[in-house]
């Protein structure tokens, strides 16, 4: 007769130091869809007491399959808990939910935490300012704290907040520390979902190039680079709201679609909409620790990093929307110096300073008008050239925030380039954005 | 195991005691849980075991479950203090029955400072747990029974302090500060854990008479005056500071009198303000009559 792992559990826990257990009847994640582990609520009755949360990992049979084996083996559960010992002994030293017990019997891996609120659920609520900025200050991965960890999966249903105000990690299995000079681990899941495209690539580049099944040790640098996109993306969900992708991965679109209802009057928003740009993009590797920097600033003197409601007014950017031009010879000559004109790449170097100013929100109305004008003129100049076509998007989307004009790009650059998949994935998009804004309009 | 002491991080060793579950062998029907064996050498700890629990516990079945949670026993000696909290529980026939926690903590009256905070958390502690320990104990489950033989139902029996909400329904600072200036003093209890052993009541002047009929009470801790008055000569004042030093006095005038000619006006002051007391108690006993009367 199979033993019952819920009876397991109860006879796991020391019930002079757990009181209140509650096997939750309908658990999520990996582990419980498979019948790998059991997750429960009770009461610790150690340290003044605290509600906990449980994670029992029951132990692969005897001739489980391979998934099973290699997910709740014998072997890989002794790793993790010696791994989990080694992280609680750092304490706050890593950014993970405090490990009240960890112990591993012939009846499984009892893995005990404290409980937290889901920062997935604190974002549903809207208007997390303040968390923005402790996402940021909490899960730093280059702060200095004499540990370099890694997590796997970080994104609002694995971050938690405790009752103390400060943020955490939690699926805990997920979290490894630095070994030399890669992180060794027991189940190599990058999990990519929320990586903006350029850098999904790079790690299933970097996947490809270890073979499979593959090895164990990540590379550091990469890992580090994914944690700061995906640690900057939780904290942008706080003040713009729960992220949906439609798509595979983040991309500028995606982001467009994302921060389109956003209100653009509140300079915490533009600050996030302002750095979202230069991440999805790749234009900029996200620094967890300049980003608080700033988002501080912005937080506690209000200052406008983004035009401000008042100069915005003046110039009439972005809610009265800039006339569109379908790109003509003659704009090109009234914007571009006939000198400067010799070959794509001295010109496309030519605008990067705009670019790089749009990106930073320091373009007024007519620097954006101008800027426009540029680059409707290299569309005539280059029309096979993506990157005009893409920045021509993601200045209609995102700084105009206009479908018609949006659309209207996305067709140009789709005669131009014809199969192009992305943009044609990009023109579904932004035909569904013009027809939802044509319905609220009517 | 040894009991840590020493600055804020106080470890409290914890007795559990009960009836349904058959642990330690030589317990009667009432039975400690927790810990199977005591240390062997006399000391506070080992008090809950030469007690006469039946004469106890029938004092506290009839509490109401609010009524018991607001009973306070702690016993003190020259090396710590062991505060006891009570809670309803049900055996397996669904029987009322007790839960008993008691907390024990290490102290040095000379050096420790806040006794009063690790009393208020010993006794948050003891209270929590017993609490929690009537719920885990209702109706004798087997996994509780199989963890308490097999010693897995505590693996340890020691609790940091640190992060205990103190207990704010006594002043426990201002007891301490009246504990410490006496001689005689075993513990303080509200009247309903008199039998614990303690000798000072928690409560008025007319409680502490009261209670005098039936348990070895010596005075009673005034809220009001935080102050401890004596009811019999089980308790005297320690000598203070400055009565050690008598030199001290004739140095500052030769006019002032000796400390022990003052005695007589003391008591004579003492037996008023006892007069005083006694008729505020007479008073307030006449005022819930009528109250009593006037709702009938």
């Amino acid at each position: 007769m199979n033993r019952d792992p819920r009876n397991d559990l109860l006879l796991e826990l020391p019930a002079g130091e757990w009181a209140d257990v509650r096997v939750q009847s309908q658990p999520t994640g990996m582990m419980a869809s498979r019948e790998w582990a059991i997750l429960a609520k009770a009461r610790w009755l150690r340290k003044g007491g605290k509600s906990a949360f449980i994670k029992f990992i029951i132990p692969a049979a005897r001739g489980a399959g391979p998934d099973t084996e290699w997910i709740t083996g014998n072997s890989r559960l002794k790793q993790l808990e010696q791994r989990l010992l080694a992280l609680r002994e750092l304490g706050e030293r890593i950014p993970l939910v405090p490990l009240l017990e960890v112990r591993l019997s012939e009846r499984g891996l009892l893995i005990a935490m404290e409980e937290i609120t889901p920062l997935q659920d604190k974002i549903e609520r809207g208007g997390q300012r303040e968390l923005s900025l402790k996402v940021l200050e909490c899960l730093d991965p280059m702060a200095e704290r004499g540990a370099d960890w890694f997590h796997f999966d970080i994104c609002p249903n694995n971050i938690g907040v405790l009752p103390s105000g400060r943020c955490v990690l939690i699926d805990v299995e997920s979290l490894y520390l630095r070994e030399d000079a890669c992180f060794s681990v027991t189940v190599p899941a990058w999990k990519s979902f929320r990586a903006p495209s350029f850098l999904a690539n790079e790690v299933a580049d970097a996947l490809a190039a270890r073979g499979r099944p593959a090895l164990p040790g990540f590379d550091v640098a990469l890992a580090q680079k994914k944690t700061c996109y995906e640690v900057a993306l939780a904290a942008a969900e706080c003040v713009l709201g729960p992220l949906r992708l439609a798509e595979r991965h983040l991309s500028e679109s995606g982001l467009a679609q994302w921060v389109a209802d956003s209100d653009d009057s509140d300079p915490v928003v533009l600050f996030w909409r302002q750095q979202l740009h230069g991440l999805v993009t790749g234009a900029q590797t996200p620094s967890i620790q300049a980003l608080a920097q700033e988002m501080r600033q912005v937080l506690s003197s209000n200052r406008q990093v983004v035009p401000s409601p008042r100069s915005r007014q003046q110039v009439n950017f972005p809610n009265n929307r800039l006339e569109v031009l379908p790109p003509t010879q003659e704009v090109v000559s009234a914007v571009l110096p006939q000198s400067q004109m010799d070959g794509w790449e001295a010109e496309w170097k030519l605008i990067q300073p705009r670019a790089r100013a749009l990106r930073a929100g320091r373009l007024g109305y007519a620097e954006v008008a101008d800027y426009k004008l540029m680059l409707e003129q290299l569309s005539v100049r280059y029309p096979d050239r993506r990157e005009v076509w893409d920045e021509l998007l993601l200045l209609s989307i995102s700084y105009l925030k206009d479908p018609a004009v949006a659309e209207w790009f996305v067709k140009s650059a789709l005669e131009r380039i014809p199969g192009d998949l992305e943009l044609e994935r990009q023109k579904t998009i932004i035909q569904n954005w013009a027809a939802e804004r044509r319905n609220v309009n009517t | 195991m040894s009991i840590h002491s020493g600055g804020t991080a106080k470890i409290a060793s914890l007795q559990i005691w009960g009836k349904g579950y058959r642990v330690t062998a030589d317990s009667e029907e009432f039975q400690r849980y927790i810990p199977h064996q005591l240390p062997q050498a006399p000391s506070l700890e080992a008090a809950a075991s030469g007690l006469s629990w039946g004469r106890v516990l029938e004092l506290l079945y009839p509490l109401t479950e609010r009524e018991l949670a607001g009973q306070r026993c702690l016993l003190v000696d020259p090396t710590g203090l062991i505060a006891f909290s009570f809670s309803h529980s049900e055996d397996k026939h669904r029987r009322p029955s007790l839960v008993v926690t008691a907390a024990f903590v290490a102290i040095n009256w000379e050096e420790d400072d806040g006794l009063g905070d690790i009393a208020a958390k010993a006794v948050a502690l003891a209270q929590r747990l017993s609490l929690a320990y009537a719920g885990v104990f209702k109706g004798n489950p087997e996994n509780v029974s199989v963890q308490l033989r097999q010693g897995a139902f505590l693996p340890s029996r020691f609790f940091e302090l640190m992060e205990e909400e103190a207990d704010r329904s006594v002043d426990w600072h201002s007891v301490f500060s009246a504990v410490k200036q006496w001689r005689g003093v075993v513990g303080v209890a509200t009247t309903k854990l008199l039998p614990l052993g303690a000798n000072i009541v928690l409560g008025t002047r007319f409680e502490a008479e009261r209670a005098l009929q039936q348990f070895a009470v010596d005075g009673y801790f005034d809220v009001r005056e935080k102050e401890i008055h004596p009811l019999s000569s089980g308790i005297t004042k320690w000598k203070s500071p400055s009565s050690r030093e008598p030199v001290s006095l004739q140095q500052l005038s030769p006019t002032v009198t000796s400390v022990s000619d003052l005695r007589p006006v003391v008591e004579a002051l003492q037996s008023i303000n006892r007069s005083l007391d006694r008729l505020v108690d007479v008073a307030t006993q006449i005022v819930d009559v009528f109250r009593d009367k006037r709702k009938k």
